[in-house]
């Protein structure tokens, strides 16, 4: 950037700052609004697949982007959260809710099962551990159907369970507001999962996981117990994909082993480094991103006639989804949020609080120091 | 009673003998250099005391405790920090996560009170604030908030320090402090070592080839060769041992 301008200095939590935060948070209001009023079921239920793929995200990047532990699996935890919710519900006479815990100490004990060969195995060995899970899971489901259901019921997949909108909210129970319903769920969900991932990061426990992300020896040697970090780290991301898995159940109220695949994981990765990932904001930028690009391609992809020839035919719309994330990945590699930063700080950065000197020295000797290097923005990892 | 105890300390990488059964102490409160030609074992040596290598036999006692039953991540936690002769920082943090993460033994926030943020206010505060005092100590202030990736070395130096004695170490184990630093920084490096040593009450144990530094700043100084070792003792001593002089020019005593 080479950029003449003084970029404007915020100081973090000063007036300006709380300020910029209102505006966000007022823009962020009138966003969801505009979402659901006068939206009909389809809609709202775009939003609420939207929203689950950012829990996802927002799941991954806790253990890629933070912990720098790839799973090209977690479309598996989705899975069981997902057919967890069809079969209690189905055939338990489940509680929605009952089964959202539930589903998420299940998906939290698989994960921290599979996390344990992570202890010995990096980057593309562990990839390739997961993305065996990712595979075997739909003959797993298969057989699941097959024994529990087929052989029951009849039907080939999970089908006819219903989330239905308790009666304190006053909403009935028709197509219109059992969406209505479920993207209010998947809101809470998103911010639930974005704030625990938040408060994650922010305190001792996230430092930790990205000092094993960062450099696994030295974190040792300052005190941090590697095993149980990146267990634990694998066991609540799992649990997360668990909730984003239940939502989408929830949504299309139908489940079978198609349902989740290798490349739902895709999807989950590249929402992630679309937004950017270890960013905190990231996901949730970059699956709503991916969504509605995808939804936009899908519907009108099809009927461009300036394609030439034979691209007008075949699954046009993923072929432009793919040039399109990989011409982006090329334009901004730290996502939509990392070129967001590049651009804002040369407008304005914020500047948190300066560490001051020692209280028992009496005069500051002037620091040898240059003052005048380029201003961060903030944290460098929020 | 002696702080550290190194007592016939064997490490063997295969057919290759690292260290063979090497001991030696050091007294609370002292400067010990540890030399020897390349090869000798100095490094293997701290990557047992801060257990990344389990030896073969013999004992490290640490206060009169057995560290060699402490695990790996609870060493911090006894009193031992370290510095790393190619640095070992967290290039992504900015360089006050740096030292609060080597605050890490000092803090007990765990995944479900980080997560529901249950007092973990007080805490936070009260490692970031002295994390922040650390890095003001080193001049590091005013890079507070930057990352540690693309600092000058020089700096980065004096980050793992400051990262080091967040931990509020006992015994702080500093390997090769002086490679890659220019002469001044050097004469300065040695001038801090020993100020921080009686301002935060540390026992420094320290591998240098940077003889004039080693010999300017120790109390004591033990030499090694082939894993064993050769001399230990004041460091005029040590400087005139025919053992010492022949392990370093060759010649045959």
């Amino acid at each position: 950037m080479t950029s003449t301008l003084r970029a404007r200095q915020i100081r973090y939590g000063g007036s300006l700052h709380w300020i910029l935060r209102a505006i966000v948070a007022a823009v962020l209001v009138v966003l969801v609004w505009r979402m659901v009023s006068g939206a009909v079921p389809s809609s709202l239920g775009k939003y609420t697949e939207a929203m689950a793929l950012a829990i996802a995200a927002l799941s991954l990047n806790l253990l890629f982007g933070f912990n720098g532990q790839i799973s090209i699996g977690h479309s598996t935890f989705a899975g069981i959260s997902a057919f967890f919710l069809g079969y209690s519900i189905r055939f338990w006479d489940n509680i929605a809710f009952v089964s959202l815990v539930e589903a998420c100490v299940l998906c939290f004990l698989v994960g921290v099962v599979i996390g344990l060969p992570a202890l010995r195995l990096k980057g593309p060995y562990l990839a390739l551990v997961t993305l065996a899970i990712a595979y075997v899971w739909p003959t797993v489901a298969r057989q699941f159907i097959e024994r529990k259901v087929t052989a029951v019921t009849g039907e080939s997949a999970l089908t006819k369970f219903l989330v239905r909108p308790p009666s304190w909210t006053g909403l009935k129970n028709t197509r219109q507001d059992r969406a209505l319903y479920l993207f209010w769920v998947a809101l809470a969900l998103m911010v639930l999962c974005y704030v625990v991932v938040r408060n994650l990061r922010t305190s001792r426990v996230g430092r930790s996981l990205v000092a094993v992300r960062d450099n696994e020896t030295a974190a040792a040697v300052m005190g941090v117990n590697l095993a149980r970090t990146k267990v634990l780290t694998f066991g609540v991301s799992a649990a997360m994909a668990g909730v984003s898995g239940w939502l989408i159940a929830a949504e299309i109220g139908t489940v079978d082993e198609n349902s989740f695949t290798i490349l739902t994981s895709i999807k989950y990765i590249l929402a992630l480094i679309l937004g950017g990932a270890a960013t905190l904001t990231g996901p949730i930028v970059g699956a709503f991103a991916y969504f509605f690009a995808d939804d936009y391609l899908k519907r009108h992809a099809p009927h461009w006639n300036w394609l030439p020839g034979k691209f007008g035919d075949g699954p046009i719309a993923s072929f432009l989804l793919g040039v399109l994330v990989i011409g982006f990945v090329f334009i901004a590699p730290q996502g939509i949020v990392g070129l967001c930063r590049r651009i804002g700080r040369n407008i304005a950065t914020v500047v948190p609080e300066p560490i001051r000197g020692p209280t028992h020295e009496p005069a500051n000797e002037p620091n040898n120091l240059p003052n005048n290097l380029p201003n961060n923005l903030g944290e460098s990892t929020s | 009673m002696s702080l550290l105890d190194v007592q016939n300390v064997s490490v063997r990488f295969g057919g290759i003998v690292a260290l063979d059964g090497l001991s030696f102490t050091i007294e609370a409160g002292q400067i010990c250099g540890l030399i020897g030609p390349n090869g000798a074992g100095k490094t293997t040596l701290f990557n047992v005391v801060s257990r990344i290598y389990q030896p073969f036999e013999g004992r490290v006692l640490f206060k009169g405790e057995d560290l060699l039953a402490v695990p790996a991540h609870a060493i911090a936690g006894h009193g031992v920090a370290r510095t790393f002769q190619n640095l070992a920082l967290f290039p992504t943090m900015t360089l006050l996560e740096n030292v609060m993460v080597g605050a890490h033994c000092q803090g007990s926030a765990g995944f479900v009170r980080s997560t529901l943020r249950l007092k973990t206010r007080r805490e936070e505060r009260r490692i970031r604030g002295e994390a922040g005092a650390l890095l003001a100590r080193l001049d590091l202030a005013d890079l507070a908030h930057r990352p540690a990736a693309g600092l000058p070395f020089g700096t980065l130096k004096r980050l793992e320090l400051a990262r080091a004695l967040a931990s509020k170490p006992d015994l702080l184990v500093m390997d090769e402090p002086a490679s890659g630093l220019t002469h001044g920084e050097v004469d300065e490096l040695g001038q801090l070592i020993k100020s921080i040593r009686s301002e935060f009450g540390l026992t420094v144990l320290l591998v240098e080839h940077h003889m004039a530094m080693v010999m300017g700043i120790s109390d004591k100084v033990v030499a090694m060769e082939f894993g064993r070792t050769i001399a230990e003792g004041l460091p005029a001593e040590v400087q005139n041992d025919p053992h010492v002089i022949a392990a370093y020019l060759g010649s045959d005593v």
